[in-house]
């Protein structure tokens, strides 16, 4: 019987304590979601809300930095992507203009497009959602977009200032269904300093680039055999990078990985551009390396290109301890050739959204029409407005120049329903043959079978 | 015989005892292998993160700070979905312990009707394998509009058969003679559960309630489709959000930080309740 | 409780009349009364879920509008079980079939000792034979391929990861039992070290492990470069990263095990183990004699759990390999998630739901016969 009296003894006990915890965390969390309030106490009270905070959820994916950019609405001090857009969104909530956006998303972006289908489906899907241009037709296909062709030139977007492909990325079936943010490619991030231990830099220190698959071997050679460090990096089986390779060169060469209604990796220049790849693989590189890995290497000077997108210039041109350029894809195959998409913003379709929170969201999305040029210079993306291509800012970006054939010949992955299954098989197939030495053929044909299968599901 | 006979016990006595020290401390060298990653990680949340850039092999915090800890209960999301996973788990857990006390005494003293059917259905749903099971419970909340909420948090964890079992079993063992003379004193069935029978069941209900919260807090799979609104994370979903963000590792302190809180409260739960919780398992493989 | 208004009409007082029939009803009412706030969230939330997997199986439903359904009969499982130019070869996973075949001997062993009875016996002989002699000799041929290869690779893996895990979990789990069980403090403590990591959520798991395996950043790359050897990648390696995976796993979850074999030690009498060792026998005899058989139902108990368990492999996988390198870690239920939320397909990734379900449940059912037998 004592037993049971001491037990319960230490029942109380642990009681009283998660009642302290719960207390503390509630002080906490108090102060911590204090606009979560105006959220609910919004929506019902109508005409009276243009008084109180107007909140919207916002999904975006680009990391979370709130710890780091808490209270920061100076977008210059920005040294990540993710800040960038967190602190231009701190920047929108200080403004005295009655709305408040909270984050729904924030993770790593392999999660994003999962989780958003499960707003969509649970009924609450955000106010403002980032998007990929390839992932539009999957969603206002199923009428789950807005259009906002009229509403936003009602505020004042001038869709026409947009370039010709980030306003085709948002255009379906004759109708706007969101705002361009930027244009994003592939580049080759060159590590000038190893380059000039080779011997491959011309009269001006810039590195030479090869112009095609033999040069590109004899280039790994020549770096390997006089730095000693690793020739090429990236990310060889995480994010599909390989993939994106695998598309530019396929381009190169006049080839096409899409015809409009069926995929078709399996053909010449398919068989062509994964050779080298795997040559690449082999004698260059360390296909072991993932995102992380890759980038690490390159960044501690241990690799002389890193192939990666556009999103890090600004963050290399800073942190990189050697000399660095950021330089276009090069033509191997005679044509310029290299992978591109859109991020976008979009206003998801959901009946139960006020005339008020409406108002809110195109708001935001106008006040990031506005911010292109902020996003664009503050991290390497290329700018999808011709009047921010042409303001002295942008030009004075840092290693613009050097990548402006990515910025003026960009083309994008077909926007197609289920491309994004379609490009993970395609990326699974090519990775195989590096990672795990599927015969290069068989995993051309297989890719073929399971993209035509993820298009047509 | 009698002469070798003490020789042997002499020898007998010895050299178990140097055997049991030897294998003690090879135990405990195995041991102290074992926690090291636990330790580790101790130790990179109380160091500063620009140290940790430099090194991150220590065993003892370098440059040690509590900046980590601080900066995390004091910014971000860590608080709420701390709040989250208190609020989730000690419901669930008090309505794990009721309702599988409500039934358990059912089945171990009530003799109605239909009990030998019902009680092995019941058992059955031990072998369900609950996370398996996601995508039909994801639809039934959906169509009820009822994701991102708490409710949707407890609900599915609260229908245990485990907890059903380990009741049934601890209540079928207390004596009838306490029961029947709570009865003849009139006392209604209600009152004689709530009164005599619950007080008696404190160490089976105990170690199902640890296990219970331990499991709770612990589960990942249904939080991470059902609360996709960030204030509606567990602290379990909202630390692997975070694991991917942090992939370049410059803020290796503060995540680990975030590892310590966020296991801390289940450690101390551990240590304090150590020996309840091992009798519970007993008791769950149907042993004493 | 309410029970006593039934009777009110005939007899308002409140003694009950000593009625047979009244009594047990009134048994009944208080019965079902007790069980009735489990019994309901025990059939909402578990057996309904199971049932409603069964049927939505045999619909296309879309995620994002989930009023886009279509009834499409047995589609689903046609795209899981088959595919294009499917050939039925003898050399087909002949090691794994007749792995699969060495079932049939237990099965025939039961019904020679009558403790299977002739027609349960047949069935399960009969489904063995039909899965390994059969279906699994089905493969695409030259120039074919499944339907969906992602399937089978992420079950295939999954196979993988049970079949590696489970002896593993269990065995070390039974020999940490057998070492720490003696009294004493230290040993408590002991322990106390080997269960605290079972406590961890998975997310703090990977956390751990992810940074402890890091060629870089981690423990054990530096052990590696102190003995002067080149870190391995552990995460990133398509041979290695599921092997690392398990041992995370046994990491956590063994101190679990340790004490469902600490709990079944303590049942067995230490008379025999006296009586043993007075007969001169040796440890492993002993083991093989008293310990093993003493432990025979906590064993069966670790298995069935063990197994579930791994089965549903997920976290772990997910947040620190997503299934890499190459599809090297990828398990069933990131397969069912990404299907459900990554292709909005519902109803194929119900249909895989009860595919798993059915091969665990027959895993339980499999061990609960044989160990009835062998006892």
């Amino acid at each position: 019987m004592l037993k049971t009296k001491k037990d319960m003894l230490k029942l109380l006990a642990v009681g009283a304590v998660s009642a302290l915890v719960l207390t503390g965390c509630a002080t906490a969390a108090e102060e911590d979601t204090s606009a979560d309030n105006g959220d609910t106490g919004s929506s019902d009270s109508g005409d009276s809300a243009s008084q109180e905070e107007v909140t919207i959820e916002l999904a975006r994916f680009f990391g979370d930095c709130d710890d780091t950019t808490e209270g920061v609405t100076d977008v210059s001090q920005a040294t990540s992507e993710c800040e960038v857009i967190q602190i231009i969104t701190n920047a929108f909530n200080a403004e005295d203009n009655g709305y408040t956006v909270e984050k729904l998303g924030g993770q790593a972006w392999g999660d994003y497009y999962t989780q958003l289908g499960t707003t969509f489906s649970g009924g609450t899907p955000p106010d403002v959602a980032v998007m990929h241009q390839h992932r539009l037709p999957d969603y206002v296909g199923r009428g789950l977009l807005t259009p906002v062709s009229e509403s936003l030139t009602a505020n004042g977007v001038d869709f026409d200032d947009y370039t010709a492909p980030a306003l085709g990325a948002v255009t379906y079936e004759n109708e706007y269904y969101g705002v361009p943010f930027d244009i994003h490619g592939s580049l080759w991030h060159v590590n000038v300093d190893l380059y000039e231990e080779a011997g491959l830099t011309d009269a001006d220190g810039n590195p030479i680039m090869p112009s095609n698959a033999d040069e590109l071997l004899e280039q790994c050679q020549a770096v390997q055999d006089a730095t000693g460090e690793q020739y090429f990096a990236h990310d060889w089986f995480e994010f599909g990078i390989g993939a994106r390779l695998f598309l530019g060169l396929v381009w190169q060469q006049g080839g096409e990985l899409y015809d409009g209604s069926t995929a078709n990796p399996d053909s010449a220049e398919g068989a062509e551009a994964l050779s080298l790849l795997n040559d690449l693989a082999e004698d260059c590189s360390n296909p072991e390396q993932g995102y992380t890995d890759s980038q690490g290497s390159f960044l501690a000077g241990e690799a002389a290109v890193l192939h990666n997108g556009t999103w890090v210039v600004d963050q290399y041109n800073r942190e990189a301890g050697f000399n660095y350029m950021a330089m276009d894809i090069p033509s191997i195959y005679g044509e310029f050739g290299s992978w591109g998409d859109s991020h976008m913003w979009v206003m998801p379709t959901d009946s139960s959204r006020s005339a008020a929170e409406e108002e809110a969201a195109l708001a935001f999305m106008t006040y990031l029409y506005e911010r292109v040029g902020d996003w664009a210079v503050g991290t390497g993306h290329i700018a999808p407005r011709d009047s921010i291509i042409a303001s002295a800012d942008y030009s004075d970006a840092p290693q613009r120049d050097n990548y402006s054939g990515t910025a003026d010949k960009a083309r994008m992955v077909p926007a197609v329903a289920g491309w994004a299954g379609a490009w993970d098989a395609l990326s699974e197939e090519l990775n195989a043959t590096w990672v795990a030495g599927k015969d290069q053929a068989q995993a051309l044909a297989d890719a073929e079978a399971r993209m035509n299968e993820a298009l047509t599901e | 015989m009698t002469i070798t006979a003490p020789a042997r016990t002499s020898s007998f006595l010895i050299r178990p005892k140097f055997k049991q020290t030897l294998f003690l401390s090879m135990m405990s060298i195995f041991a102290a292998i074992w926690i090291l990653p636990l330790i580790w990680m101790f130790s990179l949340a109380f160091s500063s993160n620009e140290a940790l850039q430099l090194d991150s092999n220590s065993l003892l915090p370098t440059d040690p700070t509590i900046d980590n800890v601080v900066g995390v209960i004091q910014g971000g999301l860590t608080p709420r979905w701390m709040l989250n996973s208190v609020i989730v788990t000690g419901f669930t857990t008090i309505f794990t312990l009721i309702l599988s006390a409500m039934a358990g005494y059912a089945f171990a003293r009530i003799p109605f009707r239909g009990k030998k059917i019902i009680y092995p259905l019941v058992l059955a749903g031990l072998m369900v394998p609950r996370e398996a099971m996601f995508i039909p419970l994801f639809l039934m909340f959906a169509e009820a509009d009822y994701h991102n909420t708490y409710e949707a948090l407890m609900l599915p964890r609260i229908a245990a058969p485990l907890g059903v079992f380990i009741m049934t079993q601890f209540m079928a063992a207390i004596p009838e003679e306490i029961e029947e003379a709570a009865r003849v004193d009139g006392a209604s069935r209600w009152r004689t559960f709530w009164s005599v029978m619950m007080p008696m069941s404190v160490p089976a209900m105990t170690a199902l309630g640890i296990f219970t919260y331990i499991l709770t807090w612990n589960d990942f799979l249904w939080p991470l489709v059902s609360a996709t609104q960030r204030e509606m994370f567990t602290i379990t979903t909202g630390l692997a959000s975070l694991q991917g963000n942090f992939a370049q590792a410059t803020e290796l302190g503060s995540l680990m930080a975030r590892g310590v809180i966020a296991s801390l409260p289940l450690l101390i739960l551990f240590f304090i309740f150590q020996k309840q919780l091992v009798r519970g398992i007993s008791i769950g493989s149907g042993g004493k | 409780m309410s029970q006593a208004t039934v009777y009110s009409d005939t007899k308002p007082a409140a003694p009950a009349p000593k009625n047979k029939w009244y009594r047990s009803l009134k048994k009944d009412m208080a019965g079902l009364g007790f069980i009735l706030p489990f019994m309901v969230i025990y059939l909402v939330f578990l057996v309904w879920p199971i049932l409603q997997a069964v049927g939505l199986g045999f619909f296309k439903i879309d995620l994002l509008v989930l009023t886009n359904r279509t009834f499409i009969g047995l589609e689903n499982y046609f795209r899981m079980f088959w595919g294009e130019n499917m050939q039925w070869t003898l050399a087909n996973m002949w090691d794994w079939r007749l792995a699969g075949l060495l079932l049939l001997i237990p099965v025939i062993r039961g019904i020679q000792k009558k403790s299977l009875s002739v027609t349960e016996g047949s069935i399960y002989a009969g489904l063995i034979v039909i899965i390994f002699a059969g279906f699994m000799g089905l493969a695409p041929g030259e120039g074919g391929r499944w339907n969906d290869s992602l399937f089978w690779l992420s079950f295939g893996n999954t196979v993988l990861f049970v079949v590696l895990s489970t002896p593993l979990i269990v065995g070390i789990g039974l020999l940490l039992a057998m070492a720490l069980n003696r009294p004493g403090r230290w040993t408590g403590v002991l322990r106390t070290v080997f269960f605290a990591p079972y406590v961890l959520s998975v997310s703090v798991l990977t956390l751990i492990w992810a940074f402890l395996l890091n060629p870089q950043l981690g423990l054990i790359g530096e052990l590696f470069r102190n003995l002067g050897i080149d870190p391995i990648s552990w995460l990133t390696s398509s041979t290695l990263a599921m092997p690392a995976i398990v041992v995370a796993t046994l990491w956590w979850t063994v101190g679990f095990n340790v004490v469902l074999y600490l709990a079944g030690l303590q049942d067995i009498d230490k008379n025999l183990y006296e009586a043993a060792s007075i007969d001169g026998a040796g440890y492993l005899q002993r083991f093989r004699d008293i310990t093993w058989p003493g432990l025979r139902r906590t064993t069966l108990l670790v298995m069935v759990l063990q197994i579930i368990a791994s089965f549903q492999i997920f976290g772990q996988v997910f947040i620190m390999t997503r299934g890499g390198p190459n599809g090297a870690t990828r398990v069933s239920i990131q397969h069912i998630y990404e299907s459900a939320f990554r292709d909005f397909n519902l109803g194929y990734a119900s249909a895989m739901s009860v595919f798993l379900f059915v091969v665990m449940i027959a895993f339980s059912v499999l061990q609960f016969r044989f160990s009835r037998e062998e006892s």
